[in-house]
């Protein structure tokens, strides 16, 4: 009742001004190219198992790597684009530049510089570290489904942990309930 | 009753007996000669041309029975229509379609960018839900009496253009849910103005084949715009950001080839012609009226019209445009809308089942991403395919009968729904896909032709409203549907789940089935209303006096109890009128149907010749339409002066206005100035019923409908009541008083409706009311009853 109807629609326009004003800013300054991928990073090539095969655990994946210099997580005088392989099963990665603590779901890791161990992320988070071009996984995540589908992407880690880039390679595959490849 | 008002009705009862025998008592107007009102000569032409015109408008509006066989290149050649407006159309689409199919292709490869999880996505999508509600509301609003749905979805495409690439660049997961918020808002918006504007573009005649055409590409572009972006991960090479930033450049061609799209105005080809025509009937009429269009040419032809009516004044009311609520009650309020929407929200309830026969195919038969994917555009396919071959039938047969159109498209519905979804029984993949196939193509056939059919059945500049709301229906049916599937299948099996939405579902199909009644009757309201609306600004421009407000066959049910029958109400500017009539009679229904709270199932009512049937009881208060309901119509707690604001709450005006009126009223009554701060509560009977009449000044008031005037109160105070309502006649306010009491309502008329179980058994001069005993004595039989009781 104290603004009047006019008053009303000018109030309502400068909010939207500055609602778009806002949109459009942050936007144009959350927009950096550096880092982007526009075209596919053909450097990985997942070689085992294929596309939806079907087959028994433990499983090993296998993998060949281009371009890409392989350093041991914590190594000081690694280049910057240098790392080794995390891999996820049935989960998404973290994202870009993200920590592996990030991973860890409590604050836990916090306090403790070795934090995740590479046995807590495998038996915990289902995230196998690597410096090989070969994975071995143990189990998968349990499904309802007679048929389990399951996914692993690998992503990049440098050596102090962070994602490298927004590469990602994946591939999907079967593990039947009763251990059968059939 | 009181004692006193029995008392007077009995005298007046013996008054009106010797000349009861005069009257038959059948039917309406009886003891009215046209010639001698010129209010009922303006129904009767009003009812005559609508009853003339009525076969004539549906042929109009394409579906009176003619079935134009011309091919669709023929129509378009013939009628000079340009294919660039459908072209257009369908290219703005296509730029939806763009951004919508890189988002669904390339979702996984977004959340391993980003290290998603399906939390995000389903966040996204409840946000995305939530904005498809609310956009598709904002868009119906937005072009509400303004033709801008061309401006709307070039808007949206130019949206497109910007959220696209703008989408290949975000560097962080949230500008990503606005990016796609901003999709699905803008989607909804275009979505629901597109049939509407579609429909406006093409006559009558190819308007399935239309629609038919555009869905069809529309489907095959999806099939196209899956296969950009295959091209463009594929042997391009591009990750999901550059796909977007290409397809940001696709979506801005389209937008260069339908910049020309222009928007026709609401109903050209249907309400527009039919108003013509309706006008063009009433110019022949004239004598030697040789050109019609000019305004000199129609007011001189106006003036050589010997009607019986007076000149009528210049209409006080501008036109009444219906708020966007009132536009939905509106739409609501045909039976045949709302079936077909009760049955839209049902039969959406299957809209997530592809995504659980996809696990099915994946998880049970064994087929893979390409396989399924292979599956989905043979089953969209085969239903382009349907729509095209379809069209031309299923365009003839709404032409000729759209009853039986929805008949069939309810019954195939019935039959093509189970088959589409039991494919989770399916044993082998040959099975699967032909359950696939014929499901779609029988239940999706006759999609055009509802969608024409239900556009036509409401009036033309609310056809966006249907977008909308039918875009509301079909979210909360599919959101339920997610919802039962979703608790069902993980628990008792995918098949059980199945069976239980198919089951819901059937019943909608069933609802949908029987818009074939009704859809008919709907089809003639919706050409009578345009008819009744030209015919009255005919007649207007004619200079025939216009009634003040006037309702027309006015049917009205409490639930299972009709209560109004086809009843014809008018009273003229300055004019007063009584309702008489026992209990029961639909006196007080008649006046809240004209007050506005309470809207009508069938019929009209108008105000100085504007439709405001839909219109709500605070709209019409502002327009000067007041009620002062039974019983004292007062705030009790409240003082004088604080009833007197409330009045003139949605009073025009503003503030200096109000309290310049409500001075007035003070003025007027002397007795409400004295008590102005004084608590309603403590107020006498009287005194409340003065306070609850003064509305009309402060409200400015041109119709008063006062309900039971005298009830409770003192012969001595009813004679103040009627002094009261005669002041406020003098001040220029029409007054229609419904009464029991012959002796009241006569005392203040001059004209007298008498109703019986909800029909007009008499309409003339209170005088003449006098000598219809036959009427009357039913009125003091209950009087008397009531006062023994």
């Amino acid at each position: 009742m104290l603004i009047g109807r006019v008053q009303r629609r000018r109030f309502a326009r400068v909010l939207q001004t500055l609602a778009l004003t806002l949109v459009a800013g942050t936007t144009l300054t959350s927009c950096s190219l550096s880092g982007m991928a526009f075209r596919q990073d053909h450097r990985m090539s997942i070689t085992s198992p294929t596309e939806l095969e079907t087959v028994k655990l433990p499983l090993t994946v296998r993998w060949s790597m281009s371009d890409f210099t392989v350093a041991a997580p914590g190594s000081d005088d690694a280049p910057p684009d240098a790392g080794y392989y995390a891999v996820f099963v049935d989960r998404f990665p973290i994202p870009p530049n993200a920590s592996l603590k990030d991973v860890v779901s409590t604050s836990s890791c916090d306090a403790d510089p070795s934090c995740p161990s590479d046995e807590l992320l495998a038996q915990q988070y289902n995230v196998y570290l690597t410096a090989d071009e070969s994975v071995t996984i143990p189990s998968v995540p349990v499904s309802q489904f007679r048929t389990e589908s399951h996914t692993i992407t690998i992503v990049l880690i440098d050596t102090s942990g962070r994602r490298l880039g927004e590469s990602a390679w994946s591939t999907s595959f079967r593990v039947n309930a009763d251990g059968t490849t059939s | 009753m009181t004692t006193q008002q029995s008392r007077d009705d009995e005298k007046n009862h013996d008054a009106v007996l010797p000349s009861a025998s005069a009257a038959d008592g059948t039917g309406a107007h009886d003891a009215t000669p046209e010639e001698a009102d010129p209010r009922v000569a303006f129904v009767d032409q009003v009812e005559r041309q609508a009853e003339q015109m009525r076969s004539l408008g549906r042929e109009i509006t394409g579906t009176g029975g003619t079935v134009d066989r011309r091919s669709l290149r023929q129509v378009f050649r013939e009628q000079g229509l340009s294919f660039y407006p459908l072209i257009a159309v369908f290219v703005l689409a296509l730029s939806e379609l763009l951004h919508n199919s890189a988002f669904a292709v390339e979702t996984p490869d977004i959340a391993r960018t980003f290290g998603l999880s399906p939390v995000f996505f389903n966040i996204m999508e409840v946000i995305g839900q939530i904005v498809s509600l609310i956009a598709p509301i904002l868009a119906a609003r937005y072009v509400q009496n303004r033709a801008r749905r061309a401006q709307v979805m070039i808007v949206a495409a130019i949206i497109f253009c910007i959220i696209t690439p703008m989408t290949g660049f975000v560097a962080v997961a949230w500008l990503l849910l606005i990016t796609t918020t901003i999709d699905r808002a803008t989607t909804s918006a275009s979505d629901t103005v597109s049939s509407s504007l579609l429909i406006d573009l093409y006559p009558p005649q190819v308007r399935v084949r239309v629609v038919a055409v555009l869905t069809a590409a529309t489907i095959a572009a999806d099939a196209v715009a899956q296969g950009i972006v295959a091209l463009l991960t594929g042997p391009a090479d591009l990750t999901w950001r550059g796909v977007f930033i290409v397809l940001g450049v696709l979506s801005l061609l389209c937008v260069f080839v339908a910049i020309g799209l222009r928007d026709p105005g609401y109903g050209k080809y249907d309400t527009e012609r039919l108003r013509a025509a309706v006008r063009e009937t009433d110019t022949a009429k004239r004598p030697g009226d040789a050109a019609p269009d000019t305004d000199t040419d129609a007011a001189t032809a106006a003036a050589e019209v010997p009607d019986a009516g007076e000149q009528s004044a210049p209409s006080r009311t501008r036109e009444v445009r219906l708020s966007f609520v009132e536009a939905m009650q509106r739409i609501w309020a045909i039976k045949t809308m709302r079936l077909g929407l009760i049955s839209a929200a049902m039969l959406s309830l299957t809209a997530p089942v592809s995504i659980y026969i996809a696990f099915y195919q994946a998880n049970e038969l064994n087929l893979n991403s390409f396989d399924r994917s292979l599956i989905a555009l043979g089953t969209t396919l085969a239903a382009a395919l349907a729509y095209i071959v379809l069209a031309p039938i299923s365009d003839r047969l709404f032409q000729r009968s759209p009853a039986t159109m929805f008949y069939l498209a309810g019954a195939l519905s019935i039959v093509g729904l189970p088959i589409y979804a039991f494919q989770v029984f399916a044993t082998s993949v040959p099975m699967l896909v032909t359950m696939s196939l014929i499901g779609v193509a029988l239940g999706s056939m006759f999609g055009p032709a509802m969608i024409v059919g239900t556009m036509s059945l409401v009036p033309a500049p609310l056809r966006p409203h249907v977008g909308a709301i039918s875009a509301i229906f079909g979210i909360g049916g599919t959101i339920i549907g997610t919802a039962l599937l979703g608790s069902v299948a993980p628990t008792h099996g995918l098949r059980v789940a199945m069976v239980i939405v198919v089951l819901i579902s059937l019943a909608g199909s069933i609802v949908g089935l029987l818009m074939g009644r009704t859809v008919e009757p709907d089809l003639d309201q919706g050409v009578e209303n345009v008819i009744v609306d030209q015919a009255i600004e005919n007649l207007r421009s004619d200079g025939v006096q216009v009634p003040l407000l006037a309702a027309r066959g006015i049917e009205f049910t409490y639930g299972q109890t009709q209560v109004l029958f086809g009843m014809d109400f008018s009273i003229n500017e300055g004019e007063s009128v009584a309702l008489l009539g026992v209990n029961g009679a639909g006196k007080s229904t008649l006046l809240r149907v004209l007050s506005g709270l309470e809207t009508p199932q069938r019929g009209s009512v108008h105000l100085d010749g504007h439709d405001i049937t839909f219109v709500s009881a605070a709209h019409r208060s502002a327009l000067g339409v007041a009620q002062v309901p039974g019983g004292r119509a007062v705030f009790r707690e409240l003082t004088v002066l604080e009833n007197l604001r409330c009045f003139g709450y949605s009073a025009p005006g503003g503030r200096r206005e109000l309290s310049r009126r409500i001075d007035e009223a003070l003025s007027m009554f002397p007795r409400l100035a004295e008590r102005s701060g004084t608590r309603v509560e403590a107020l006498s009977g009287g005194e409340q019923q003065m306070l609850a009449l003064s509305k009309a000044f402060v409200m400015d008031t041109r119709v008063l409908l006062i309900d039971e005037l005298s009830l409770g109160l003192a012969p001595v105070v009813v004679e103040q009541m009627l002094e009261m309502v005669r002041r406020i006649q003098t001040a220029g306010a029409a007054v229609v008083l419904v009464e029991q009491s012959v002796n009241v309502a006569l005392s203040v008329t001059e004209r007298a409706y008498f109703l019986e179980h909800g029909r007009v058994m008499f309409d003339g001069p209170s005088s003449d009311l006098l000598a219809r005993g036959d009427l009357l004595r039913s009125v003091f039989l209950s009087g008397a009853a009531a006062m023994k009781s």
